[in-house]
């Protein structure tokens, strides 16, 4: 209510402050130097481009960085779907493995070699006879 | 050549949507840019301090216009472009503020509005006495710096309605505010610039 009050008190004075600082205001845009115009003049007539060359690429134009972010996804979706795992490209290693690698009786097997062709001459000799 | 000559003229007959044919709506684009750019400058120039700057915001909101808003009738245009050019003078605002921390982080904060002279240099086409002149800046000088020193807010609405003389309800469209608002902050502008001017500023 005060504030209604206040606006409505909005009185001669005021007016003749806000015209006063109208007229310096406008004089500083008459003052306005000649470079400066012609820059404006510049930005008017690209502005003015734009509605009769620029305004239909402008519109196709918005969905473009539509159009990119959905390529990023598909693109980002191949990759992670399409490539091949980590667990298809790398050999499986188990704990077999170590075991294979680390078992002592593989070796003594290779020591006993002679031993071993033996026992496997006697077999076929047997079934022979 | 024939096929040519019809195209061209069948686009430059072509009624838009809005009922405006292209080249009129580009003329009427025109008149309204070349009677509302100088004083949306200076405007902006006020706002931020820095006429190149100011320059880049001007030519922007006509851009924005231009390619966005070229459709709207006509007595829309002014609250439209002076609402874009506004979004521009808190955007460059924003980021000054963003500057000044990091700036104030590295040790070397520096005041832009600290030595502005906006119309010192400028040449006076009325062929007034230096004196005279003189005596318009300074006037002016005060003013923007008293504008300056306001609420944001209250610049915005003061500048819009006493230097554009857009209307309450085109200014509360280019402020994104109700008019009751626009209403109180134009009040408090004012009183707070005569105040700040003191009674023999003129």
């Amino acid at each position: 209510m005060n504030e209604h009050k206040e606006i409505r008190d909005c009185n001669e004075a005021d007016e003749r402050f806000i015209a006063q600082a109208k007229a310096h205001f406008e004089d500083s845009v008459r003052s306005l130097d000649g470079a400066t115009q012609s820059r404006l003049n510049q930005a008017r007539q690209k502005a003015l481009a734009e509605t009769t060359t620029g305004a239909g690429f402008a519109r196709w134009n918005q969905w473009v960085p539509v159009a990119g972010v959905a390529v990023a996804a598909v693109f980002a979706i191949v990759l992670w779907r399409g490539s091949p795992s980590l667990d298809e490209r790398m050999p499986v290693t188990t704990t077999a493995d170590f075991e294979l690698l680390l078992n002592q009786d593989d070796f003594e097997m290779l020591e006993d070699f002679e031993f071993y062709s033996w026992i496997d001459i006697d077999d076929v000799g047997s079934n022979v006879g | 050549m024939n096929a040519c000559v019809g195209s061209f003229a069948v686009s430059c007959t072509r009624v838009s949507d809005t009922g405006v044919r292209p080249l009129q709506r580009e003329e009427e684009l025109n008149r309204f840019f070349a009677g509302v750019e100088k004083r949306a400058l200076r405007i902006a120039e006020i706002a931020i301090r820095d006429r190149d700057e100011a320059l880049d915001l001007v030519q922007d909101a006509m851009l924005k216009l231009a390619s966005k808003y070229s459709h709207k009738d006509g007595q829309e245009w002014a609250p439209l472009f002076y609402r874009i050019l506004q979004n521009g003078v808190r955007d460059h605002h924003r980021r000054g503020k963003v500057r000044n921390k990091v700036m104030v982080w590295f040790g070397g904060a520096k005041n832009d509005d600290s030595d502005y002279e906006a119309i010192a240099a400028a040449t006076d086409p009325k062929g007034r006495t230096p004196e005279e002149q003189l005596q318009t800046n300074e006037a002016m000088h005060s003013l923007e710096k008293a504008l300056s020193a306001l609420p944001g807010r209250q610049r915005e609405a003061f500048m819009l309605r006493a230097f554009e003389g857009l209307d309450v309800a085109g200014t509360a469209l280019a402020m994104g505010v109700s008019a009751g608002s626009v209403k109180t902050h134009y009040f408090r502008a004012v009183h707070s610039l005569r105040d700040s001017l003191g009674e023999h500023w003129q």
